[in-house]
C-alpha cells in the first residue's frame, strides 16, 4: 500500500535536532518505508535517517510531502502528521 | 598583555590559567582493500559504530539530570551514529569502491559535513561540527584508539580551536570556569553549554588557541567578548572589581531588561546597540536594545577587501536576526595603514589625519561600491540605514551620495529588489563638519555623533597616549557646545540625531547628554541596562539643569566632579 500526504512545519525551530530525533523515533516504530521531501521537489529522504532529515533544512512554514509504502503505511503517516501538528511538543 | 575580541555567548567574568586543548588530527589516507577483505571491513565499520554509540550511552548516563542539555547533544550524536542512511552509504562505499572502513566513513561524513556547513541557517551550519565530532568518535573506534577525557585539578579556562560537542559535554562536570574558542557562534555547543553551566564564554576568537600556552592567565569578559591574555596588574585589578560588581549588579538588572527607558516625567530615550559582528545582534537584543545604531563593519575587512557576497551574507544575517528592528550599517572606518600593500600600499606617517575611512572609500571606489551594493540589497529584508564616517567636507558627502545613487540605479537595472528608500546619514566626528552642521542638515537623513573621534580631533588629543590622556575630556565645554549645535541643526531640519560614542555608555554622562537634547543613544550592549537604570530615576527637568551647569562650567574638571557625584547617588553599587 502506498500513501501520500502533505504537512506544514509549524514548530518554531523547524526540523532541528530535537524535532528530527522525535520524527525518526516515530517513523522507526513502523515497518513501512517512509520518505519525506519538500512539496513539489524531487529530493526525498528516509524518515528514519536523522542526518537525512536535518540536511533538508526544513524551517518553520516549509511545506513537506510525506510518502509511505508498506502494510502499516496509513498508521505511520497518521502518527507522523500528529507529531507535526503537536509541533513536536515544543510549545 | 594582548586583547582579542570575539563573540560573547555566555555572560560573566572569569580569571584563570589556560588549559589548552589540542584537537587530535586524525589523518585518514585513501586506502583500498582486496576483494576478499571487503566483508571484514564492513563488519569493522559496524562494530566500531556500535562501540562508539555505546561510549556515548555511558557518557549520557554519567551526566545525570542537571545537565540535560549536554545529554541531548550526545543523544543526537548517538542517533546520527545509528543512522541507517549513514550505514548504507558507508557500506556501499566499502563494497563498491573497496575503500577501507576508515576511508569510507571519512568520505561519507565529509560529504554530510559540507552539506551542513553550506546551509543558510546558522543553527544548521553549526551542526557541521557535530558531524566532525561523530566522525572522530567513529574513527577512533575503527582505528582502535580510545581517547581518555582530560581531568583538571584546579580551576581553568579551556582554550581550543574548536571544542567538539562531546568534548564540551565531557567537561561539564570539570573545574572549568571559562571558555575561549577560535571558531563557533551563538548556537554552538560551547555557547549553549556555557550558558547552562553559567560559565563565561567567548567564541569566534579566530586564533586565540595559537596565541596562548598552558599556564597563561586569561581574563574572559563574557559581557563584551573581550579576552585578555596575561593582563598587567592594573587590568587584572580592574577585572577583579568588575567580576565582583557584575555578579551582584547584573543579576539584579536582569529583570529590568524589558522595562522602557523612560524618565519619571515620561520622556523616552531610545537605546540601541553598537556591534562589530552580526552574531552580536542576539546579545544586544537580550540586553534590551531597540535596534542596532552602529554596525561597525571593519571586521569584514580582516583579510583585505571583502567581496559583495561576504558583506551581503553578514548584513542579511544581522537584518534577519533583528526581525524588523533598525540596522545602521557604517561603511568602512579604517585607515589605509590597516591594509596590506596589495590592497592599498602606502605608509601613513600620521594615520589619524591620513587616508582613512570615507577618504579611503572615495579613492578605492570598487571596494566602496561592493559594500554599498550589499547594504542596499539587504534593505529588502528589513529596515536598513547607511552611515558615512569621518565626513569633513560637504564635497565628500556629495561624492559618496552620488556613488550610492549610481549603485542604486545599477541594481535597479539588474532587477535587484530593494527598499524604496534607504536613509543615508553621517557620523559627526570631525569638528569642521560640526561647525557647518546647519548647511549639511538639508543633505542627509540623520546625524550620529561619534564622540570618541569628535573629542580626539577637537581637543587634539590621542587618548591612548598616557602623557596626554588627562586632556581627553568629553565634558569639555567646547565639546558640549558642538554637540548642542548639532542637536539644534537637526531639530530645525527635522532629522534624527543620535549619539554612538563611548561617552553615552558612561553612566556619568547620561544625564548631561539627555539634558543637551539627545533622545537616541547607541551604546555597547552590556551598558544598556545600567544606562536605563539612570534614565528611569530622573526627570528631564533635572537633566536639563545638569546640562546647563556643565555648559556654564569653565573647565571640565568642575563638571566631572559634579557629574560623578550625581551619578553615584543614582547608582550606589557602581562606584
Amino acid at each position: 500500500m502506498e500513501v501520500e500526504r502533505t504537512v506544514t512545519v509549524s514548530n518554531k525551530y523547524g526540523l532541528h535536532a530535537r524535532a528530527s530525533t522525535a520524527l525518526v523515533k516515530t517513523a522507526a516504530q513502523y515497518e513501512s518505508d517512509v520518505r519525506l521531501g519538500r512539496e513539489g521537489g524531487d529530493d526525498f529522504v528516509d524518515a528514519k535517517s536523522i542526518l537525512g532529515i536535518m540536511s533538508m533544512g526544513a524551517e518553520c512554514g516549509a511545506n513537506l510531502c510525506l510518502k509511505a509504502e508498506g502494510t502499516d503505511a496509513t498508521d505511520a503517516l497518521d502518527a507522523i502528521i500528529d507529531l507535526f501538528e503537536r509541533k513536536f511538543d515544543e510549545e | 598583555m594582548e586583547t582579542i575580541k570575539g563573540i560573547p555567548v555566555s555572560p560573566g567574568i572569569s580569571i584563570a590559567e589556560v588549559a589548552l586543548l589540542r584537537s587530535d588530527n586524525l589523518r585518514i589516507h585513501r586506502r583500498f582493500v582486496g576483494p576478499e577483505d571487503v566483508e571484514s571491513e564492513v563488519r569493522r565499520f559496524e562494530q566500531a559504530a556500535r562501540k562508539a554509540s555505546r561510549d556515548l550511552e555511558v557518557q549520557i548516563a554519567d551526566l545525570g539530570e542537571e545537565l540535560m542539555i549536554a545529554a541531548q547533544v550526545l543523544q543526537t550524536h548517538r542517533d546520527m551514529l545509528n543512522d541507517p542512511g549513514l550505514h548504507s552509504d558507508v557500506i556501499s562505499r566499502i563494497r563498491d569502491n573497496q575503500f577501507t572502513a576508515a576511508y569510507a566513513s571519512s568520505i561519507v561524513l565529509g560529504e554530510y559535513h559540507d552539506r551542513f556547513e553550506q546551509m543558510e541557517s546558522e543553527y544548521l551550519s553549526e551542526r557541521s561540527h557535530d558531524i566532525r565530532d561523530i566522525e572522530r568518535q567513529l574513527l577512533t573506534r575503527i582505528l582502535g584508539k580510545r581517547r581518555r577525557p582530560r581531568v583538571f585539578r584546579e580551576n581553568v579556562t579551556v582554550v581550543a580551536h574548536n571544542l567538539t560537542p562531546s568534548q564540551t559535554a565531557s567537561m561539564a562536570k570539570e573545574m572549568v570556569v571559562g571558555f575561549a574558542v577560535d571558531v563557533g557562534g551563538r548556537t554552538s555547543h560551547t555557547a549553549i553549554l556555557a550558558r547552562a553551566l553559567q560559565v563565561p564564554a567567548v567564541v569566534g576568537l579566530k586564533d586565540v588557541s595559537r596565541k596562548v600556552v598552558n599556564g597563561d592567565i586569561l581574563v574572559i569578559d563574557g559581557y563584551t567578548g573581550e579576552v585578555i591574555v596575561n593582563p598587567d596588574k592594573k587590568t587584572l585589578a580592574s577585572y577583579r572589581r568588575k567580576a565582583r560588581y557584575s555578579e551582584k549588579f547584573y543579576s539584579q538588572l536582569q529583570e529590568e531588561i524589558s522595562w522602557p527607558a523612560e524618565t519619571i516625567d515620561g520622556h523616552e530615550i531610545t537605546l540601541s546597540a553598537n556591534i562589530e559582528l552580526h552574531e552580536e545582534v542576539a546579545t544586544a537584543l537580550e540586553w534590551g536594545a531597540k535596534g542596532i545604531g552602529l554596525y561597525r563593519t571593519e571586521f569584514l575587512y580582516d583579510q583585505g577587501f571583502p567581496d559583495e557576497d561576504l558583506h551581503f551574507k553578514a548584513y542579511r544575517k544581522a537584518v534577519k536576526a533583528l526581525r524588523g528592528r533598525e540596522l545602521v550599517i557604517r561603511t568602512l572606518d579604517a585607515g589605509a595603514d590597516k591594509f596590506h600593500e596589495e590592497f592599498v600600499g602606502f605608509e601613513e606617517p600620521n594615520p589619524f589625519l591620513g587616508c582613512r575611512s570615507i577618504r579611503l572609500c572615495l579613492q578605492e571606489q570598487g571596494m566602496f561600491r561592493s559594500q554599498i551594493r550589499a547594504a542596499l540589497r539587504v534593505s529588502v529584508f528589513g529596515p536598513v540605514k547607511i552611515m558615512l564616517p569621518m565626513i569633513s567636507t560637504i564635497e565628500e558627502l556629495r561624492s559618496a551620495k552620488s556613488i550610492i545613487a549610481e549603485v542604486r540605479e545599477e541594481l535597479e537595472a539588474e532587477g535587484a529588489e530593494m527598499a524604496p528608500r534607504v536613509p543615508v546619514g553621517i557620523m559627526v566626528e570631525v569638528p569642521s563638519i560640526a561647525l557647518i552642521i546647519d548647511r549639511v542638515a538639508d543633505e542627509v537623513d540623520f546625524f550620529s555623533i561619534g564622540t570618541n573621534d569628535l573629542v580626539q580631533y577637537s581637543l587634539a588629543v590621542d587618548r591612548v597616549n598616557e602623557h596626554v590622556a588627562h586632556l581627553y575630556q568629553p565634558s569639555h565645554p567646547g565639546i558640549l557646545r558642538l554637540i548642542g549645535e548639532v542637536i539644534v541643526a537637526s531639530n530645525r531640519a527635522g532629522i534624527q540625531v543620535s549619539i554612538c560614542g563611548e561617552m553615552c555608555s558612561e553612566p556619568a554622562y547620561v544625564l548631561l547628554l539627555m539634558g543637551l537634547g539627545l533622545r537616541h543613544f547607541s551604546l555597547s550592549p552590556i551598558a544598556i541596562p545600567t544606562v536605563k537604570r539612570i534614565i528611569r530615576q530622573v526627570t528631564m527637568k533635572e537633566a536639563v539643569e545638569v546640562a546647563e551647569q556643565c555648559l556654564g562650567a569653565e573647565q571640565s574638571s568642575e563638571s566631572e566632579e559634579f557629574l560623578a557625584e550625581r551619578t553615584s547617588k543614582l547608582l550606589p553599587d557602581f562606584f
